[in-house]
């Protein structure tokens, strides 16, 4: 009798593997899944491989240009934003980030002799003085007479800043400015210095990051973090597609009817499925990572590199990101139909891609995490804390959702629910025409 | 003749009614997510058209993708091919209501920027419609001819994150090109979108055969 038992419990082990195998399988000869490895393959090259041309160099002494670097120095700082309010002013259009989106404000008259009573005290132009200014160029790019790019100026009336004016109160004035606008404007805390205080890098500020680079980071985790941010952002959407399209084919194999019958759990069949999309789809970024890695491997000989830099970034940063937009299409394709499920991730993704920072800031509750750069390591490592809990919440969520969505599946196969299928049932209506 | 008019008229009200109604209002999510992401008021002609091209032309993934969708289902599409009246006609009907739709809510969507003084030309109407077709006719004509809607959605999604990422590289098929102040690459994306949604057709008319 226990030898029975123990031969029924192999015979389940097998039929899990080979039902693994069998999604596996599926998602593999999908074209969705085709078209979702072409993609990474595209991001590669055409986003990240141009960081593996050449080797980053180590800076030299007296070469006068490292480039720039954002610092609070306010005699750069003050000026510039003045130039900038003035300008914004003239054009009634403030630039500003409310929701994390770019907004362009158009205030009303009140609100415009508010910024001009504070343009007054920070530049001695009065109010009548902007309105009647003529001469007005906002500064922008223009194509010439040979079709070269041209920078035209900007042309403002000229300014004066009162000597009596302290570094504290244009503060004071420029937060007034922001909280005129509605927040998040270019004078705000948050953006002031990164929009207005750009400054030449110095030599031993660029040695000292190129040495975090090759110290801290050991290379490839600077490449690492920057290999996740390309990829990351199709990874937050393209899973969706593939894991609505095994729905699809199986509706059209008409496994549906077929799978419902068999004695296997519903909830080894969602989670089997599940874990086959997974990671299928995350074969292409092993490949990938892998040519990354060894590109990376020549293109640093002799330093000291971290060679599970590739494996622990793609693992932590990129599986969530696969298993988030996978659960969002396999839940919400159970639960309605494939069209929700490709549109709420598409919003999502959406909403993510313009509301998130290019580099360094990593929200808890951020869909896309990004790093766009091979430095600023200190500012990724002050947001760890961050990006560990957002990768543990979505990996939770996306573990939930599946469960859920086996329990939606489970309430079909006692033959309940199919009538919460909204879109799928409105399908069926067709039949009609 | 009449017959066939009334006919073709009931047939539409009906796909109106069950097949069109959920991409309708996805259409108008799309366009409400617009002025909550973009600026829409006060803005010159480059301005402008940024929530038009980056946006707003969504809303032809929307509408013209999936025009094969309610046949996706086995059941129904074994009931299409018992019915009399011939399947491409159905498709082509519901091409020509959602491409219209398409045009009303673009063309109402400007109306409503020029009211908040932005510079909108009819320019950005021509522009921004190219682009959403563009985008609706590529994966209109992958769902054609893969049989997969998804597909259709995925290939134009793809296609939308590709003028992201190389952005003017892509040449004459470049989406968001009036943002950048240029134009002709519009005729192009127009040519384009006809020719896919005519291949499409052609390639099922064949299939069927």
């Amino acid at each position: 009798m226990e030898q029975l038992g123990l031969m029924k419990n192999q015979n389940r082990k097998g039929n899990g593997l080979s039902l693994y195998w069998k999604e596996c399988k599926k998602v593999l000869r999908s074209l969705t899944f085709l078209l979702y490895t072409a993609a990474i393959v595209f991001m590669y090259y055409t986003q990240f491989s141009g960081e593996l041309k050449f080797p980053e160099a180590m800076p030299e002494p007296g070469l006068g240009n490292y480039g720039t670097v954002a610092r609070e120095e306010p005699e750069v700082l003050v000026p510039k934003a003045i130039d900038s309010l003035i300008i914004e002013y003239l054009q009634n259009s403030y630039q500003a980030y409310p929701l994390g989106f770019v907004k362009y404000i158009h205030l009303l008259e009140k609100k415009q002799q508010q910024i001009a009573d504070i343009i007054e005290e920070v530049s001695g132009i009065t109010k009548e003085q902007l309105d009647n200014y003529k001469d007005f160029i906002r500064g922008e790019m223009v194509i010439g007479e040979n079709n070269e790019v041209i920078y035209k100026e900007p042309q403002i009336p000229q300014v004066s800043i009162p000597e009596t004016l302290t570094y504290e109160r244009f503060r004071e004035l420029m937060r007034e400015a922001d909280q005129i606008i509605g927040g998040g404007s270019q004078y705000s805390d948050e953006f002031i210095i990164e929009n207005f205080s750009h400054v030449p890098k110095t030599y031993e500020e660029a040695l000292a990051e190129y040495n975090q680079f090759i110290n801290k980071d050991k290379v490839t985790r600077a490449y690492a973090r920057l290999y996740c941010d390309y990829i990351g952002v199709v990874l937050a959407i393209l899973p969706v597609f593939v894991a609505v399209s095994l729905t699809v084919m199986d509706r059209r194999a008409r496994m549906e009817q077929l799978i419902r019958a068999k004695e296997v759990s519903s909830a080894k069949i969602v989670f089997t499925r599940y874990a086959a999309l997974v990671t299928v789809m995350f074969l292409p970024v092993v490949v990938t990572a892998f040519a990354a890695q060894a590109e990376i491997i020549k293109l640093y000989p002799g330093k000291t590199l971290d060679l599970f830099a590739f494996p622990k970034y793609t693992i932590g940063c990129l599986i969530p990101a696969i298993m988030i937009s996978a659960a969002v299409g396999v839940l919400v394709s159970e639960m309605f139909s494939i069209l929700p499920a490709i549109f709420i991730q598409g919003a999502w993704w959406f909403g993510s891609i313009f509301t998130g920072s290019l580099t360094g800031k990593i929200g808890k509750f951020t869909l896309v995490v990004r790093h766009n750069s091979l430095y600023k390591s200190d500012l990724f490592y002050e947001n760890f804390g961050n990006l560990v809990f957002n990768r543990i919440f979505f990996t939770a969520v996306s573990l939930a959702a599946v469960a859920l969505a086996a329990l939606i599946y489970e309430q079909k196969r006692r033959g309940y629910g199919d009538e919460i299928q909204i879109f799928h049932k409105i399908g069926r209506h067709k039949s009609k025409a | 003749m009449e017959m066939k008019f009334r006919y073709f008229t009931k047939l539409a009200g009906i796909n109106l009614k069950h097949n069109f109604l959920p991409h309708l209002l996805a259409a108008l999510a799309v366009v409400l997510l617009t002025p909550i992401v973009f600026e829409i008021f006060s803005l010159d002609e480059k301005l402008a058209a940024q929530p038009l091209e980056m946006l707003l032309s969504l809303v032809g993934v929307v509408l013209l993708v999936p025009i094969f969708f309610p046949e996706q289902d086995e059941n129904i599409k074994d009931l299409i091919r018992s019915k009399k009246t011939d399947y491409l006609s159905v498709c082509i009907l519901r091409i020509i209501y959602s491409a219209f739709t398409l045009f009303l809510i673009i063309g109402s969507f400007i109306i409503i920027m020029a009211a908040g003084e932005s510079k909108v030309t009819i320019e950005h109407f021509i522009g921004t419609a190219a682009s959403a077709l563009f985008l609706g006719a590529l994966g209109f004509l992958t769902a054609g001819i893969s049989g997969n809607t998804t597909v259709g959605y995925m290939t134009s999604m793809i296609y939308y994150i590709i003028n992201f990422a190389v952005k003017d590289k892509l040449g004459k098929f470049y989406l968001f090109s009036m943002t950048q102040g240029s134009f002709t690459e519009k005729y192009w994306l127009l040519g384009a979108s006809v020719i896919m949604i005519i291949t499409t057709f052609l390639y099922l008319k064949i299939r069927e055969q």
